[in-house]
C-alpha cells in the first residue's frame, strides 16, 4: 500500500511539475511575438524621444519669451522721446548762442576808413581798427543788442575780431571795410548808442572823421553763426539750471 | 529520512517554480497594462508627431523673432549713434552758452597795475575788450572775468573808474580765465605788439598761469536770465 501511495505522489508531483513547466514556457509566450517585442522596444524609444522633444519645446518657449521681451517697442519709443527732448533743448541753446537764423528791428552801422587827405591826422588813426570795431559791438550789447553781424558774419561770445593786415578777421574768415554792422534789439536804444555825444561811434565821425553811417530798419534776418566750432578742452562739471 | 528529505525538495521545487510563474505573468501583464501594446504605441507616436509640430512652430517664431530683433537692434545702434551725437552736440552748447559750469585746461590770466598809478581800468576797457577777443581767436571755450561768465550778451561798460561785467562793478586786479589750448593762447596773446604788450605799455602788469591736464580750471556759470524780446528765430 505504501508503495502504491508513494507511487501515485511520485505521478502527482510529475503531473505538478509539468505543467508549472508548461505554464512558464507559455507564460513566456504570453502574447509576445517579436513584433510586441520591437513595439515594446520602440515605445522606449518613443517615450524617450517624447520626453526630449518636451525639453525642447520648453527651452525654446523660454528663447521665444526672451527675445520677445528684449525686442518690444517701449526701448525704441523711449530713446526716440530721449532724443526728440535733447533735440529741443539744442535748440533753445543754439538760439542763445547765436547759432539760429533770427529776424527782427534793429539798426545798421557801417563804418569805413576816414579817406579825405586834408585833415590833419596820423594815417594809423584815420583807419578802423579791430579794436573799434570790437568797442563798437560791446556799445551794441551794453544796449541790449540781442544779435549782432558785421559783414554778414554773427558775432557770438565765441567769436574774433582780430587785425589781419588791412582787413580784419571774424569768425575765421576776412572782412573788409567798409564794415556793415546790423544789431537787432530796442531800434531807439541801439541807434542812441552809436549817435549820441560821447559816444564811441559818434567819436569815431566827429573827432576821427570816419564815415559812419547809421539806418533803422524793422525787419531784418541775421544769419546763424556757422563756423564749424569743436569743444576739445572744456567739459560741463554738473547739470546747472539755466 | 529519505522520503522526508524527498518531499522537502519536491516542496521546494513546487514553491520555485510557483514563484517564477507568478512573476511571469504578473511581468507581461505590467507591459502591456490594460492597454493593448499596438494602441499606446500609437498614442505615442501621435503625441510625438504633435511636439514635432509644435517643435517647429516655436522655431519659426523664434527665427521671425530674432530676425526682428536684428532689425531692432540695427534700429537702436543708430539710434544710440545718433543719441551720442546729440549728448556731444547739446554739451557744447551748454559749454558756450555759459548757463553751465565748466572745467578744462587754459590759462588764468591776472592784470594788476601799481596802486600808485592813475591808471583808470573804466578808460581801458576796450584792451579787456580786445583780449578777450585775442582769446576767442586762439579758440578758447569758456571765459569769465572774476567770476564773470562770458556770455553772448555779456557787456563791459566802463563806469567811473572801474568797469561792470554782467552788471557787476570790478575792479584792479582782474582775473580772467580762459579754457582752451594754452600753448595757441599764450601765442595769440604775447606776439609783439600783441595785447599784452600794449597792456604792459601803458602800465598795467600781466601774469599767466598755466593750466595743464589733469590740473583744470573751474569757471562758474552765468547766474542771471537771459530774455530775449526783440530776436526771434527764422524756422526754415
Amino acid at each position: 500500500m505504501v508503495v502504491i501511495k508513494n507511487k501515485i505522489l511520485n505521478i502527482i508531483i510529475f503531473v505538478m511539475v509539468f505543467l508549472v513547466t508548461a505554464g512558464l514556457v507559455k507564460g513566456v509566450d504570453a502574447g509576445i511575438d517579436e513584433n510586441t517585442i520591437y513595439i515594446i522596444k520602440n515605445l522606449n524609444k518613443y517615450e524617450k524621444n517624447i520626453e526630449e522633444m518636451r525639453l525642447l519645446v520648453n527651452n525654446m518657449q523660454n528663447a521665444v519669451d526672451n527675445e520677445k521681451k528684449y525686442g518690444g517697442d517701449y526701448r525704441h519709443q523711449e530713446a526716440l522721446d530721449t532724443i526728440i527732448e535733447i533735440n529741443s533743448e539744442i535748440e533753445r541753446l543754439k538760439f542763445y548762442n547765436g547759432f539760429t537764423n533770427v529776424r527782427g528791428p534793429g539798426i545798421m552801422l557801417s563804418v569805413s576808413d576816414n579817406i579825405d587827405d586834408t585833415i590833419d591826422l596820423d594815417i594809423m588813426e584815420r583807419i578802423v581798427h579791430d579794436v573799434d570795431i570790437v568797442v563798437l559791438l560791446n556799445d551794441l550789447k551794453a544796449a541790449g543788442a540781442e544779435a549782432i553781424e558785421i559783414n554778414r558774419k554773427r558775432i557770438t561770445n565765441i567769436s574774433e575780431v582780430v587785425c589781419a593786415g588791412p582787413l580784419i578777421k571774424v569768425n575765421g574768415e576776412v572782412i573788409p571795410a567798409p564794415f556793415l554792422i546790423r544789431a537787432i534789439g530796442d531800434i531807439e536804444e541801439l541807434y542812441n548808442a552809436v549817435t549820441e555825444e560821447g559816444t564811441y561811434a559818434y567819436e569815431l565821425k566827429n573827432t576821427y572823421g570816419m564815415d559812419v553811417d547809421v539806418r533803422m530798419s524793422y525787419n531784418m534776418s541775421l544769419r546763424e553763426y556757422s563756423n564749424n566750432s569743436n569743444i576739445e578742452y572744456a567739459s560741463v562739471i554738473n547739470e546747472g539750471v539755466e | 529520512m529519505n522520503k522526508i528529505w524527498q518531499k522537502i525538495m519536491i516542496f521546494t521545487m513546487s514553491l520555485i517554480l510557483g514563484i517564477i510563474l507568478m512573476t511571469q505573468m504578473r511581468t507581461a501583464g505590467n507591459i502591456f497594462g490594460n492597454i493593448n501594446a499596438v494602441e499606446k504605441s500609437g498614442q505615442l507616436n501621435k503625441e510625438l508627431a504633435r511636439l514635432n509640430i509644435e517643435k517647429n512652430s516655436l522655431r519659426e517664431e523664434l527665427e521671425s523673432l530674432k530676425e526682428d530683433n536684428e532689425e531692432f537692434e540695427e534700429t537702436y545702434r543708430k539710434i544710440d549713434e545718433e543719441l551720442s551725437r546729440l549728448k556731444k552736440e547739446l554739451e557744447k552748447h551748454q559749454i558756450i552758452s555759459g548757463f553751465y559750469d565748466v572745467e578744462g585746461e587754459g590759462v588764468v590770466i591776472t592784470i594788476d597795475a601799481s596802486p600808485n598809478s592813475y591808471l583808470s581800468l573804466a578808460s581801458s576797457h576796450q584792451y579787456i575788450l580786445s583780449l578777450i577777443s585775442y582769446l576767442n581767436n586762439a579758440g578758447v571755450e569758456a571765459i569769465s572775468i572774476n567770476g564773470q561768465r562770458y556770455t553772448n550778451y555779456t557787456e563791459i561798460v566802463p563806469v567811473l573808474n572801474h568797469i561792470n561785467v554782467n552788471g557787476v562793478a570790478m575792479v584792479l586786479p582782474l582775473e580772467i580765465k580762459a579754457i582752451g589750448n594754452y600753448r595757441t593762447i599764450e601765442a595769440s596773446l604775447n606776439f609783439v605788439g600783441g595785447i599784452v604788450m600794449q597792456l604792459t605799455q601803458i602800465g598795467y602788469t600781466v601774469e599767466y598761469e598755466v593750466y595743464r591736464e589733469p590740473e583744470k580750471i573751474f569757471i562758474n556759470r552765468y547766474d542771471g536770465e537771459i530774455e530775449l524780446r526783440y530776436a526771434s528765430p527764422i524756422i526754415d
